[in-house]
């Protein structure tokens, strides 16, 4: 049974909705079990499925990238959940913070997970098309899930808007691309000739990734939503968002327009390029550890579209590895930041001054997160960023490489500000007294060494290289 | 025949034709995008624009593909997405005014990049909350 | 010859309708009367579609964008009181940048279009019932069937539901400590960003 993660992710949704209404409220605290342990069998049963086969003739696909993709989907959604809960069933110190509706909560952020898990097995337009806004619309609204802040309804409010556009876009360049070939199948595309109509779809098709992706000039929105949305909805954004976003742009650059991958080269080699500098010098200059983080997950989309130049059969292993990598440290590193904000409702990066004395264990794992972040060696974003920067200078962007060397120092000098004021300034007078809670603590242990055992051990690795490697050459006969 | 009817049906519309009307259509809600201010006029903006790409699916399957029915099952999509769009969208557009008085969106500006100044950081929203407050006032006062 | 004439006119009639009502959706002050338009604008469309032999599509069009959606964005001016605000005209500025883009958007779009090869079948009469057959494509589980699609728009309808509920509704639900449950502004514990950044000299957050 092919479509079993997605059947469980769904009907744990609708449990979780109808346990919300005749659970009592000391006993609310089942709807977050619910979530967990859908979210882990759903994870079970990914491992469960063949990596390739095809369900109601085609209609729905498992292939080696998109299993890897569901897997990473489903890690994110547990993690995100463990972040949540705190927050949810009102245990922080700091009231300002909580949101409300736990069971509506849970129900909308497993359908979008549902969302993102159809969008990497669909094989026409119409399921792509659905299933991408199954993944974005209810993000809409958890973004604005805290109806007392109005930064929460501003986020959702400009999330709103710019997602509208980008789903215009990109729903006016499949539209040509259909009339180019007659067909919805995205296989259909693969052999088109170039012709201005299917330029235009493409720079439409484009731009529309921008959006979703936050590369440059189309990363506008990113910090003001990452801002203004309820803190686990911002990791949420920072990983599966972006995962999503990366499973799209395979969807059409790999699968749909592969056969003109190489004419794309230079022009994704150039947004590589100005989205990581701009997200890295603007990150320069914020003081809100959130919109940092929006920053830094820009600059991170210009490392991952590396992935997309050259000899693109080790571009596939190289991006998924990274995206797990990415996915590992950035939860990592916000398991830290939702506790600091669940304790004392503060966010800016000045904050965290003195952590290391008063609470150096979560000191040592936020840190280890940044340097994965940054890139230091031996944690596992040094050797994703390695890959990545392998495959560019394989198909000849030396001068990318270049950028992006220079880019990892500026993005040193961003992620060791922090670690700066956790270990060297004076202690916060008024720290955080409570420590983490067990959801914190558990989310941090395991992710923290997920990000080191990722980069020392070469079985992760090798079990998606061994599996992807061959994806695309498979996708795109020569 | 007349002549005139003549020559007015052999400037039947074609392929091209239609697609002219549906880029008119989407460009002038990409124009209606860029001007509104009220954040519900920007979202009928991107209707129009909506529509129009589904327009797109629903010609090109009439003259490209008319055996199947692909565009138009698709065309069907597209509007019911658009209600879930809508349907979310003015959800928050009702919650924001409730607490901010205001869905324009040259006003929404409580999150900024920070401002290198002498002084420090934050001073800009400072003023920015300031406003805000400003108007929860005089809104709370009527 | 006089059916396509007739065809012809209504065609160039229609498509000036509906390009009228759009310039107005988005050039009216009047935000009640720019909905107004695009339930007109929205309306020619079905005409439109009615004409491209797709019936039930016009049909699908009228109710639910116009009868549905529509409704709904005039409820929202409703409540946002959006309807009794004149919208200032854009300034100069950025009616030009907004100006500038659309119609390079529309030069290049309609040059793409013409200067390209569509497959364009021979004018092969569209099935007389499209209806039944867009029926039976929704619930096909064969190949070429969109009955995945189809079962994953109603978890999209159900989220956007729930989502719109959750955020909408003007109680908070009973138990929820932090929220004050005011429905007046200035009832409601609004969060400040202000004194987050007032922390930096001692005082904790109020």
């Amino acid at each position: 049974m092919l479509m079993l993660p997605e059947i469980i992710v769904v009907v744990t949704a609708m449990a979780v909705l109808v346990a919300d209404l005749f659970l009592t409220e000391r006993l609310r605290m089942g709807v977050t079990w619910l979530s967990l342990a859908g979210l882990a069998v759903a994870a079970g049963a990914v491992f469960a499925t063949p990596m390739n086969g095809s369900m109601f003739g085609g209609q729905f696909v498992v292939d080696a990238v998109g299993w890897w993709f569901k897997l990473f989907f489903v890690i994110s959604g547990f993690f995100t959940v463990l972040l949540s809960m705190d927050l949810l069933h009102g245990r922080t110190t700091c009231r300002m913070r909580g949101i409300g509706s736990p069971g509506e909560y849970y129900t909308v952020l497993l359908f979008t997970i549902s969302g993102m898990m159809y969008l990497v097995s669909a094989r026409d337009m119409v399921l792509l098309y659905v299933s991408l806004e199954l993944a974005t619309i209810p993000l809409f609204a958890l973004a604005a899930w805290r109806r007392e802040d109005i930064r929460s309804g501003e986020a959702g409010l400009k999330y709103v808007i710019v997602g509208a556009l980008a789903s215009a876009f990109i729903l006016y360049g499949l539209g040509l691309i259909y009339g180019l070939t007659g067909q919805i199948s995205l296989d259909a595309a693969r052999v088109l000739k170039g012709s201005p109509a299917f330029w235009f779809a493409a720079a439409m098709l484009t731009a529309g990734i921008g959006f979703k992706l936050t590369l440059v000039p189309f990363h506008l929105w990113a910090a003001d939503v990452f801002e203004g949305a309820p803190m686990p909805i911002t990791a949420y954004l920072s990983v599966a968002s972006k995962g999503t976003g990366l499973a799209f742009m395979f969807q059409l650059f790999f699968r749909m327009m592969g056969g003109w991958v190489h004419d794309w080269a230079l022009m994704i080699a150039l947004f590589a390029a100005v989205t990581m500098t701009l997200g890295n010098c603007v990150a320069i200059v914020q003081h809100n550890i959130k919109r940092f983080m929006a920053f830094s997950a820009i600059s991170h989309a210009g490392v991952f579209i590396m992935g997309f130049l050259g000899p693109h059969d080790y571009g596939v292993p190289a991006m998924l590895f990274y995206l797990l990598a990415y996915i590992a440290s950035t939860l990592a590193l916000f398991a830290g930041i939702v506790w600091y904000s669940n304790e004392t409702g503060r966010e800016t990066i000045r904050d965290y001054r003195g952590l290391s004395r008063t609470n150096p264990l979560m000191a040592l794992a936020m840190m280890l997160a940044l340097f994965s972040l940054a890139g230091i060696p031996p944690l596992s974003g040094f050797v994703g960023k390695f890959f990545l920067f392998s495959v560019a200078a394989g198909a000849g962007f030396h001068w990318l490489v270049g950028i992006a060397a220079v880019n990892s120092t500026i993005a040193l000098y961003n992620y060791l500000r922090i670690v700066r004021e956790m270990y060297i300034e004076p202690v916060h007078e008024d720290g955080p007294a409570a420590p983490a809670s067990w959801s914190l603590s558990i989310t941090t242990a395991v992710l923290t060494t997920a990000l080191v055992l990722l980069g020392i051990i070469p079985f992760f690795y090798n079990a998606i290289n061994g599996s992807t490697i061959a994806w695309l050459s498979a996708v795109l006969p020569h | 025949m007349n002549p005139l009817i003549a020559q007015i049906a052999a400037h039947s519309p074609g392929l091209r034709d239609w697609l002219a009307l549906t880029s008119v259509i989407f460009s002038i809600g990409l124009y209606g995008l860029l001007t509104r201010r009220n954040a519900v006029g920007i979202l009928m903006a991107v209707e129009l624009m909506l529509n129009s790409a589904a327009m797109n699916f629903v010609i090109f399957n009439r003259f490209c593909l008319p055996a199947r029915m692909d565009g138009s099952v698709m065309a069907i999509f597209v509007i019911a997405v658009a209600a879930a769009e809508v349907v979310v969208g003015m959800a928050i557009f009702v919650a924001l005014y409730r607490y901010r008085g205001t869905v324009d969106v040259n006003q929404m500006n409580t999150m900024q990049d920070p401002v290198i100044s002498i002084e420090g950081p934050g001073d800009f929203n400072r003023e920015v909350m300031k406003n805000i407050n400003k108007q929860y006032k005089s809104r709370h006062d009527h | 010859m006089i059916a396509s004439a007739i065809y012809t006119v209504l065609f160039y009639a229609i498509a000036a309708g509906t390009i009228l009502l759009a310039l107005a959706v988005v050039n009216t002050r009047k935000l009640l009367r720019a909905a107004v338009a695009l339930m007109g604008a929205l309306s020619t469309t079905a005409g439109l579609y009615a004409m491209l032999d797709a019936q039930f599509l016009a049909g699908v069009q009228v109710l639910v964008y116009v009868g549905g959606i529509v409704v709904l964005i005039v409820f929202a001016i409703m409540l946002t009181r959006s309807g009794e605000l004149l919208e200032d005209n854009p300034t100069l500025k950025r009616k030009l940048v907004g100006a500038v883009i659309s119609i390079g958007f529309l030069v290049s779009s309609v040059g793409a279009v013409w200067g390209s090869p569509f497959a364009i079948a021979s004018a092969g009469k569209a099935p007389a019932n499209d209806a039944l057959m867009i029926g039976k494509a929704l619930l096909d589980y064969g190949p070429g069937g969109f009955v995945v699609p189809f079962e994953v728009i109603s978890l999209l309808l159900l989220a956007a539901m729930l989502g719109g509920i959750v955020i909408a509704r003007k109680t908070p639900p009973t138990g929820q400590p932090f929220t004050s449950g005011g429905d007046l502004p200035g009832e409601a514990e609004v969060y400040h960003p202000l004194s987050q950044r007032d922390d930096e000299t001692g005082g904790r957050a109020s």
